[in-house]
């Protein structure tokens, strides 16, 4: 088949216009997220989210109810943690996940018989996305990344050095409740559409390319959002050419990008 | 004179360990203050708490006339912390991104940099004489380079008051004291009010105004001739703060 015959088709359409979003979406909050020592955060939150669509379908609520306000609150718990218990952010990340997990098992146990539509909401299928969801991630992108760029330079400051960030006024607390709620809902909406995998790997690896090659923070970001995206392209249409699971691809393709920027890195160092 | 810095009857605790009893003290316009001690006396808490960094368990700091809850020209004020609580020496930030953050405190919502920011970054950088190394990653650079990057940040925003916590710990003596005789002329060309927080006071006794001896409380608080009698009077001090 042609490059053209793919593009013709609405589910790949939709894949590359929703996937490049939520890429781009996700790696502008990795950078900070990585930086934070919170780079797990999605795989955490993605199992609060189990938690919380195991509960909505208990209670036959649609899930995304639930599962937004809960994943919220377990992101600001997961905040607090660092901050009140002087306890990293892995292992806060850790305590929130497995009580996510645990109580997603025992309520799927409870409830009995939904468990295809649990897996549904964590599973999300990149080549599935609906039109609505379509510009669901369209909008959730544009606003998520608006409310960044409104507050970039505190973001930055306080990611820096927390304390001098206070030192100069910025309100440290602010800005960390922010990007986690901004997290949050991103988790909640970006897995229903491509999947824990997906939202895991764009939270890390475009960010962690961009570091290799970086001169500033400004082309991190550049950097982190470009290969993002690129990557969710060229890992569509090498995926719906060679016929494999597209998610797969997409990570694998990330990752040689993050091979290359290594090299580059090596070979720019002289060593 | 009215004063800059004004502390009344501060307490803190880590934990339930006291580090702070009773410290009241106030720093007057234009002076330059050695905040000393021997390690773990509380002189990074102190300072902390004057910048609101810290919540003391007691007690009331006001800066520049204001109470701490109520101040905000954050601008009159630079900062250079001891050691960035977690700093990341791979930190993807360049030299002058990291200076331009000085300029934020005078902002309001959404702070934004602007030319005349740049020009500021640009005028501190050379002042600093770190113009060269602009586009350097932070992580890359030496002890020395890092802490005049800081500074640098801290002074950008023309402050009035600088506090500095330990900032000669990673500079060979004679960039220190090279770093000394700027920190002087900004305090008696600029008027800048200035609290250094050393270990070396043997060096900082030339240039502060005052000496605050802290050990959990105050133990000295006045000029540094008059040290010689406490000195004479206080014999264990020597032992506690020449190692
Ligand atoms: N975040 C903290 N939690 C608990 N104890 C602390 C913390 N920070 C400092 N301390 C303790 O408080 C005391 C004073 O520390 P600090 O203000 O850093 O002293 P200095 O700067 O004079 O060396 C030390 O005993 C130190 O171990
Ligand atoms: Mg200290």
């Amino acid at each position: 088949m042609e490059l053209s015959d793919f593009l013709s088709y609405g589910f790949i359409q939709r894949a590359l216009i929703s996937g490049s979003f939520i890429a781009l979406l996700c790696s502008t909050l990795g950078v900070f997220l990585v930086l934070k020592r919170l780079s797990l955060i999605g795989d955490g939150l993605a199992h609060v989210t189990f938690g919380s669509v195991a509960l909505g379908l208990l209670l036959k609520v649609y899930p995304i109810y639930v599962s937004i306000p809960v994943v919220m609150a377990s992101s600001l718990g997961i905040m607090r943690i660092t901050e009140r218990a002087r306890i990293h952010g892995d292992v806060a990340i850790g305590i929130v996940s497995s009580i996510g997990i645990a109580a997603g098992v025992l309520l799927a146990s409870i409830g009995g018989g939904f468990n295809i539509d649990l897996f549904s909401y964590l599973f999300g299928n990149i080549l599935a996305i609906s039109k609505a969801e379509m510009f669901i991630s369209m909008i959730l992108s544009l606003v998520v990344i608006f409310v960044i760029g409104l507050f970039y330079n505190e973001i930055l400051s306080s990611v820096f050095d927390e304390e001098s960030a206070k030192a100069t006024g910025i309100k440290v607390k602010k800005i960390n409740t922010i990007l986690m709620l901004l997290t949050a809902v991103t988790v909640v909406l970006a897995m229903k559409m491509v999947g824990i995998m997906l939202v895991t790997s764009f939270l890390i690896l475009p960010a962690v390319t961009a570091f290799q090659v970086a001169r500033s923070f400004r082309s991190v970001m550049i950097a982190a959002s470009s290969v993002a995206v690129l990557s969710v392209v060229i890992g569509i249409l090498l995926s719906a050419g060679a016929n494999l699971p597209s998610g797969a691809v997409i990570i694998l393709t990330n990752f040689a990008f993050l091979i290359l920027a290594f090299l580059l890195k090596k070979i720019r160092h002289g060593s | 004179m009215s004063l800059i810095i004004k502390s009344e009857r501060l307490y803190c605790k880590y934990n339930s360990s006291e580090v702070l009893t009773n410290i009241s003290f106030g720093v007057e316009g234009g002076e330059f203050i050695g905040l000393i001690g021997p390690n773990g006396s509380g002189k990074s808490t102190l300072v902390k708490i004057i910048l609101g960094i810290i919540t003391p368990s007691e007690g009331a700091i006001s800066l520049f006339g204001k109470d701490l809850s109520v101040f905000s020209d954050w601008h009159k004020i630079g900062y250079v912390p001891q050691k960035i609580v977690s700093f990341n020496p791979y930190f993807p930030a360049s030299v002058k991104e990291v200076v331009s953050l000085g300029t934020l405190s005078k902002k309001k919502f959404p702070k934004s940099i602007s030319k005349a920011d740049a020009d500021a970054v640009h005028r501190t950088m050379e002042f600093m004489g770190i113009l060269d190394i602009e586009h350097r990653l932070i992580g890359e650079l030496s002890g020395g380079q890092l802490q005049k990057a800081l500074i640098a940040k801290a002074l950008v925003s023309e402050p009035e008051l600088l506090i500095l916590d330990e900032p000669t710990s990673s500079l060979d003596p004679e960039t220190r004291e090279n770093f000394y005789s700027i920190l002087s002329e900004l305090n008696q060309k600029k008027g800048i009010t200035v609290v250094l927080v050393t270990h070396d006071i043997w060096s900082i006794g030339k240039y502060a105004s005052k000496l605050l001896y802290i050990d959990k409380k105050i133990l000295f608080y006045d000029r540094f001739e008059n040290m010689k009698d406490f000195f004479a009077s206080n014999m264990q001090w020597r032992d506690t703060c020449q190692g």
